[in-house]
């Protein structure tokens, strides 16, 4: 056909037009099944580091704001009594960037068992964080992060980090971190502001301890 | 050329990775094991012969100056169904192709046949024609999979013959090992196609 100027304007104008009826007819078609898929690894993840329960933790979550990502708490209850709490934590640390980690804690703080919900660390090196790769996760179930220091050997913790993959190992246990302090903030205050504040006066206490370790070190 | 030429020829005569050396960025990016690399070879195939029967369908109306536009909004119409569509039954696949997936755009294979082949003849024969590539494509994409799971992870679609707790030799699952593989694989390639070609 002929490329004169009207010419091409409504054969494009009507294949975008085609085109993105089409994509948005398809958008409305997935658009459940996506959220549903979404959901559903929420709710896995939930139901694998929690001990049973009997209501549905995300109808109740709780949703407090720290260092600018959403930290959601999924409490879990059986027979009315409170069995747990599912705690979506992350940490930015990571090698290869953000890392998502489902930490499910019982009401004393122990924590039960920890699932990764997404990760972007190398294959093979970083990707040992997930439980089908090694043991390192499972260092953390049954302990309580009250008597047990959240840190990897080096920095004067108790975590055993993963050989050739100390930066993952750390994130992992930022992650894990944040996650204990937040539900601690949260049970202590009842309410997501206190929370918040808890958890910005304990990571500042910890930078600050850091920064004086730094300084030995340096001497 | 007859209807089985058109679906052979993208398996040696013009396989896109390895003779025509094109879509180099998902062959490297995506093939860290055979699953991943036939996942995309897959995703890649339907975009092609998607995009290449409507080409073909539309190419008659497609005034010569607006035809590259006309074909990427084509091309990035499937894309973005075959994104929304794994995003909905396939979540993990979603994930682990991530990027890749709406960076099949961008693949000059797509925008290659479209050009070459889709805007000159039929649709059926442009449909033999996606096919023949993609399943070229495909199965290149796959053999460099299993190369480098095989020698990375030491497994073969995920099942494990080395002994568990022992890792592969670890750069074939990381960049610098496709780029090893692949110019192997492109060695032999070569060394057991050139009487066929």
């Amino acid at each position: 056909m002929q490329s004169s100027l009207k010419n091409m304007v409504i054969v494009l104008g009507t294949i975008t037009l085609v085109a993105s009826a089409a994509v948005g007819g398809i958008y409305l078609l997935t658009k459940e099944p996506i959220e549903a898929a979404q959901q559903k690894k929420v709710n896995d993840a939930i139901a694998q580091v929690l001990p049973e329960f009997d209501n549905r933790p995300a109808d109740n979550v709780v949703e407090v704001e720290v260092d600018g990502k959403i930290v959601k708490i999924y409490p879990a209850s059986k027979d009315e009594n409170a069995v747990g709490y599912a705690v979506e934590t992350f940490s930015k640390k990571g090698f290869g960037g953000l890392m998502t980690l489902m930490v499910g804690f019982l009401p004393d703080g122990t924590i039960k068992d920890i699932s990764v919900i997404s990760h972007a660390e190398t294959p093979g090196l970083g990707d040992k964080i997930q439980k089908s790769k090694s043991n390192f996760a499972v260092q953390f179930e049954g302990k309580n992060p009250e008597s047990f220091r959240l840190a990897v050997r080096k920095d004067g913790g108790d975590v055993d980090a993963i050989t050739a993959s100390t930066i993952s190992s750390k994130a992992f246990t930022d992650a894990v971190e944040r996650a204990y302090l937040v539900l601690q903030g949260y049970l202590q205050g009842d309410s997501a502001e206190e929370a918040v504040e808890a958890v910005s006066g304990a990571t500042a206490t910890h930078n600050y301890t850091n920064d004086e370790h730094k300084q030995e070190e340096g001497r | 050329m007859n209807k089985l030429q058109l679906i052979t020829k993208g398996l040696i005569k013009e396989n896109p990775t390895f003779v025509l050396l094109l879509g180099m960025c998902p062959t490297l990016g995506t093939t860290t094991s055979a699953i991943n690399g036939m996942s995309m070879g897959l995703a890649t195939m339907f975009v092609l012969i998607m995009s290449n029967i409507v080409v073909s369908l539309v190419k008659n109306v497609i005034p010569a100056k607006v035809r590259i536009p006309s074909f990427i909004v084509i091309i990035a119409s499937f894309v973005t169904v075959v994104q929304l569509v794994m995003q909905a039954y396939v979540p993990d696949l979603y994930n682990t192709l991530g990027v890749f997936i709406p960076l099949i755009v961008v693949n000059c294979i797509i925008l290659g046949r479209a050009e070459a082949f889709a805007s000159k003849h039929g649709p059926f024969a442009s449909m033999l024609d996606g096919l023949g590539i993609g399943l070229g494509f495909t199965c290149s994409l796959t053999l460099l999979g299993i190369v480098r799971e095989m020698l990375g992870a030491g497994s073969v679609f995920g099942a494990k013959f080395l002994p568990a707790g022992t890792d592969g030799i670890l750069i074939f699952v990381l960049a610098p090992g496709a780029f090893i593989a692949l110019g192997y694989l492109l060695v032999l390639f070569n060394k057991f196609t050139a009487r066929l070609r």
